[in-house]
This record gives structure tokens, sequence and C-alpha cells, in this order.
């Protein structure tokens, strides 16, 4: 069963174009192994599995690949992921960019455009901003609170 | 910010999916930013702004402001 309506497709496809690099999302979700923890089951992991599927068959360049956290603990630890469903968008190298939930709504379209920069390596901020971030003296952890509308 | 700079991580989290946070954060407003859990914003900043709290965050961390 498709999450995203051919006409949503069609807008996805069409805001892809644009990539001409590839993306791996990396899926992190846990009940695929048919492992569950009960009273913690993730209500949205497969929806959103399902809808990471429609979103990466409307570009060559996006590809999925799905961990379940029983099955592969190491990989859920290699990319620092400690929630589920989580989503790490990863291009020519990872540039440390997540998603945790169902990324459905305006979060979609928010994800195409994450998809897009992580594409093309590069994300369009001013130059005092690149100034700034050459010149950090230390890691920042951004966290970014959203509903999806 | 994260693509720009490998200083940067960042994470978007869907509070309906995780509400533990929205009381953890005392999120009355949407989207809230939280800076190395310690700093936070709200709403949608200008840039320059922005950039402000990342400089504050990663002065806080590495001690330079004394804190």
């Amino acid at each position: 069963m498709h999450l995203l309506a051919e006409r949503d497709a069609d807008a996805v496809r069409s805001h892809l174009a644009a990539l001409a690099c590839p993306v791996r999302l990396e899926y992190f979700t846990e009940g695929s192994s048919g492992i569950v923890v009960p009273g913690r089951e993730c209500r949205s992991c497969g929806d959103t599995e399902r809808l990471l599927e429609d979103l990466a068959a409307c570009s060559t360049f996006v590809t999925l690949h799905v961990h379940d956290r029983f099955r592969d603990p190491g990989v859920f630890t290699a990319f620092g992921i400690d929630k589920v469903p989580g989503l790490a968008l990863v291009g020519a190298e990872d540039y440390g960019i997540r998603y945790y939930g169902m990324p459905a709504g305006y979060e979609l379209r928010n994800i195409l455009d994450v998809i897009l920069d992580v594409g093309r390596g590069a994300a369009d901020l001013a130059a005092e901003t690149r100034e700034g971030l050459a010149g950090l003296s230390a890691d920042v952890h951004l966290q970014v609170l959203v509903t999806p509308t | 910010m994260a693509i720009a700079s490998p200083r940067i991580r960042a994470d978007i989290v869907d509070l309906t999916e995780f509400p533990d946070l929205a009381a953890r954060y005392a999120v009355q407003g949407v989207p809230k930013t939280i800076l190395n859990d310690r700093l936070y914003f709200e709403g949608v900043l200008p840039e320059p702004e922005v950039m402000a709290a990342v400089s504050k965050a990663a002065q806080t961390s590495s001690g330079k402001d004394g804190a």
C-alpha cells in the first residue's frame, strides 16, 4: 500500500528532479525483525517505512536502507540514533542530519529540501554565517522540535 | 549549517512522536530549537540570529564565556 497519493508522488518527483547526486536514506526502526518490547511498540515505524519507500521510488538518486534496532544495534550506534523512527540523510558524506518521527505533512516538504541540500553537499548560507561556522570553537548539537502541520 | 560545518549536528524531532521531549524542554510553541541541551530559542529566527545562538552555544560548551 502506498502512503503517497499519486498526485503527491508527482510533486515529489518534480521536486527531486533537481537531484544530481546519490542520497542515502538510512532508516532506523524496530519491529521489522519481529521483536518488540511490550508497551513500547513503535506505532508509526511501519507507516514511516512505507512513506520512505514511496519517497525513494520518486528518484533514482535516492536509496532506502532499513535497520532494525534489535537486528542491527551496531548500525544504530554508528549513526548515533537513540530513538525510532529515526532517519539519517547521507550524501557524499554524513553531515549529521537526523529526522526523528514520521516526516508527513509540511515536514515532508522540509525533508525534500534537506535531501536536495545533502545531495549537492551545500546549503544556501550567507558569507557571514559561513565565516561564523568556520570559527566555532566547539561542537554544537541542534535539536529542532517541530510538529507536522 | 550541518552541511557547512562538521562542528554542527542537527536533529529534527517530531514532538507528536516524542511527547516526552515536549515536557522535558517545556515546549510552548514550535519550532523550538535546543542547542547543546542548554540554550534554546523559539520560532523561526533570521539567519544572523541563529548564527549568534550557535556561536553562544559553542562558547558556552568550550567555557570561553566562563559558563
